[in-house]
């Protein structure tokens, strides 16, 4: 008789045990209960899709809809939640779009967790080793990452040591998405298997010493599942850190080796393909008083195991090359008043190729720096924060880039305040000042009267170059946009409903990073009316 | 098969409106590297647990509330759980020390804990535990203004 379970099975029949074999320890003697319904529907007039099927002439946006419920249960040491999720097509930006209507498990876990620091966790988590270099599989709505393990995890906390353990497969990633260079159903069948470990002890005197690994088997199948492509990707990590020392000093050296090889038999020569790669991030800050200092070093050679993220040693949370690249920054941050600070960050990386080749192709490499303060309700009445940065670099030209973000703000009464809002970017070729990129600026005005809520309008300001023929940066092909949008708070109860928000946005927006309420979230381009809810019980 | 499934959920989430909800356990590293566990003050007090990151300014404003509830309130635990992930996360604790925050602040790196309370993940996201251990209050967003309900929360937990 053929034993084997297949790795949904066995990740089903982990859970079961999991929720069977222990009893509940803790303070509650029954189970309770909390759920959360999170709707958006959009009424999209967005006249076509872009760049993928038809054109300017071809086919309109539909309008969408996507509804995820949430149940989570706590009972003593047991905790367990379900999140199911339907939409009817998701177009959030070309590469991280659902086609289909679907109705998915979209999470689902189950955990126990004792007094000593003992954890066991079983389906669906988030999981990060150590600064990154070796494992992060986390869900970042900035980048529009949806994607946990679906597995499960063996977890120590002590005041001493720490240990985890973990495997599964990733979910939620690319076999969900539409990546635009393959059909839906070559992106379906691709799959990431991973194992990780890690584990940290203390030195003494505040040091500590951490070792993590982890396994990544992909593989990418077609509709027949006939194999075409394996590779397996090991990586290794080591790192020192404190933090605190002397109440002043914290420092963190993580250096790793990766290993990648792709199967013999899908190679496109008949033969095994290995590379090796390694990755540094060192950082050490100082803090004194209202001052505060922070430097960092990256430098990271063929590390993209496709499910890493370590740091960027940047400003943003913007896309570089993971794979190869360097960089330095010096953070320096001053409290000047207890409700004022300034800070200042200069920056200097260099992506593409570091084999000593020289300046390639894809080689990309830039300076930059920002300065900014924010002032935090001075006199119980004025705030206001502005940051400049500045971006030279150099990738098939010389370019750069200026990015400004100022807020001001007056709060009238205890509850009610109003807000300016300002962000703006544009980049420029450095030898022809007169051939832009692009030209952006935003700016949103928003009355707030606490705890009810926010109504605010917003304009939208770009500017196309002659050089620059994106269509996603301006779907519409009009300069200014206008948008207006209300949101409301819900109250909170002991029992029932605990809080939530009702939000009604209605205009065209690029889409993009967009604040409002006091909230910042990630939106497509749209042209029509949003609503948005949010319900906690 | 989508039916029966749609029709529980949709149960379940009528239902949802009679229960009360307790906090789940957890364990967190803190940022001068000590372990924080909730079971070891679920119950006893009453408990502020404050979603941020560095790099969320609305967040940074509402740190400042925090802060003035836990001179307030010596009794009540208040703790800042920053969802700082690889990137940013060496900064949280150099910010919270020049800024002269007494806080307890944990790293909550992964964002799971997070997301144990706040399916979407959203920050800041203000959670209020009482000593019954259970969930009395939660709130999405900062806005002036925002803290006076808070206060009034916690005064109401700690009855």
């Amino acid at each position: 008789m053929n034993m084997t379970l297949r790795p949904e099975r066995r990740t089903w029949c982990g859970l079961v045990a999991l929720l069977s074999f222990a009893m509940p320890v803790c303070a509650q003697s029954q189970p309770t209960f909390s759920v959360t319904n999170e709707g958006n529907y959009y009424y999209n007039k967005l006249a076509y899709e872009q760049g993928q099927e038809g054109d300017e002439n071809g086919k309109k946006r539909p309008n969408q809809y996507r509804n995820t419920l949430n149940l989570n249960m706590n009972w003593g040491n047991f905790s367990a939640g379900i999140a199911g999720r339907y939409a009817n097509v998701y177009l959030a930006e070309p590469i991280t779009t659902l086609r289909t209507p679907a109705l998915t498990l979209h999470r689902i876990w189950a955990k126990y967790t004792d007094e000593s620091g003992f954890t066991l966790t079983g389906g669906d988590f988030n999981a990060v080793l150590g600064k990154g270099l070796a494992l992060s599989v986390v869900e970042n709505p900035a980048v529009l990452q949806e994607r946990s393990i679906r597995g499960g995890e063996i977890a120590y906390r002590g005041e001493r040591l720490e240990f985890r353990l973990l495997g599964g497969r990733v979910s939620n990633f690319q076999p969900r998405l539409y990546d635009p260079q393959q059909t839906p159903e070559q992106s379906k069948y691709k799959r990431w298997d991973v194992v990780g470990s890690e584990l940290n002890a203390a030195l003494g005197a505040g040091h500590w010493f951490g070792l993590r690994g982890s396994r990544i088997e992909y593989a990418a199948l077609p509709n027949d599942m006939e194999l075409v492509e394996r590779r397996r990707m090991d990586t290794l990590a080591g790192s020192l850190y404190a933090n605190n020392l002397a109440g002043m000093w914290d420092y963190c050296i993580e250096l790793s080796q990766s290993y990648h090889r792709d199967k013999p038999e899908v190679s496109a020569q008949g033969l095994p393909t290995n590379t090796k790669g390694y990755g540094a991030y060192a950082s050490l800050s100082f803090h004194k008083g209202p001052f505060m200092a922070m430097l960092e070093h990256k430098r990271y050679f063929n590390m993209d195991n496709a499910l890493n993220n370590p740091p960027l040693v940047d400003r943003d949370t913007e896309e570089v090359y993971k794979t190869n690249n360097s960089g330095q920054r010096l953070l320096l941050q001053y409290n000047v008043l207890e409700n004022l600070n300034v800070f200042g960050s200069i920056a200097r990386y260099k992506d593409g190729h570091l084999n000593g080749s020289g300046m390639g192709e894809n080689e990309h490499m830039g300076r930059g720096y920002y300065v900014g303060f924010k002032l935090d309700e001075w006199k119980d009445r004025f705030s206001s924060s502005a940051t400049y940065g500045v971006k030279h670099y150099y990738h098939y030209g010389s370019f750069r880039e200026r990015k400004t973000e100022a807020t001001l703000g007056y709060r009238f009464t205890p509850a009610t305040s109003a807000d300016l809002l300002f962000h703006s970017k544009d980049l420029v070729d450095k030898n022809d000042a007169a051939a832009f990129f692009h030209n952006e600026w935003d700016l949103t005005a928003q009355l707030n009267v606490s705890p009810w809520g926010s109504i605010y309008v917003t304009r939208q300001y770009i500017h196309l170059g002659e050089n620059n023929t994106s269509t996603e940066m301006n779907p519409f092909g009009i300069n200014n946009l206008y948008s207006a949008g209300v949101r409301v708070n819900l109250p909170s109860y002991k029992t029932g409903l605990k809080g939530g928000t009702v939000s009604v946005l209605a205009g065209r927006m690029h889409g993009g990073k967009v604040c409002s309420g006091g909230m910042c979230q990630m939106m497509p381009a749209f042209s029509g009316m949003k609503v948005e809810t949010l319900l906690r019980f | 098969m989508i039916k029966p499934m749609l029709s529980g959920l949709c149960a379940l989430f009528v239902t949802g409106s009679l229960w009360s909800a307790s906090a789940p356990c957890f364990s967190l590293k803190q940022t001068d590297g000590k372990t924080f566990k909730l079971a070891d003050h679920v119950g006893k007090q009453v408990i502020v647990i404050d979603f941020w990151a560095t790099w969320c300014k609305p967040c940074t404003s509402a740190l400042k509330h925090v802060q003035a509830l836990k001179t307030k309130h010596p009794d009540v635990l208040v703790l800042a759980a920053s969802i700082d992930d690889t990137r940013t996360v060496g900064q949280v604790g150099p910010y919270v020390q020049s800024k002269g925050y007494t806080f307890t602040t944990l790293l909550d790196t992964d964002s799971n804990v997070c997301r144990s309370f706040n399916p979407s993940g959203s920050v800041p996201f203000t959670v209020v535990i009482d000593k019954k251990g259970e969930v009395v209050y939660t709130h999405s967003g900062y806005a002036p203004g925002d803290e006076t309900q808070l206060f009034a929360k916690v005064e109401a937990a700690k009855k």
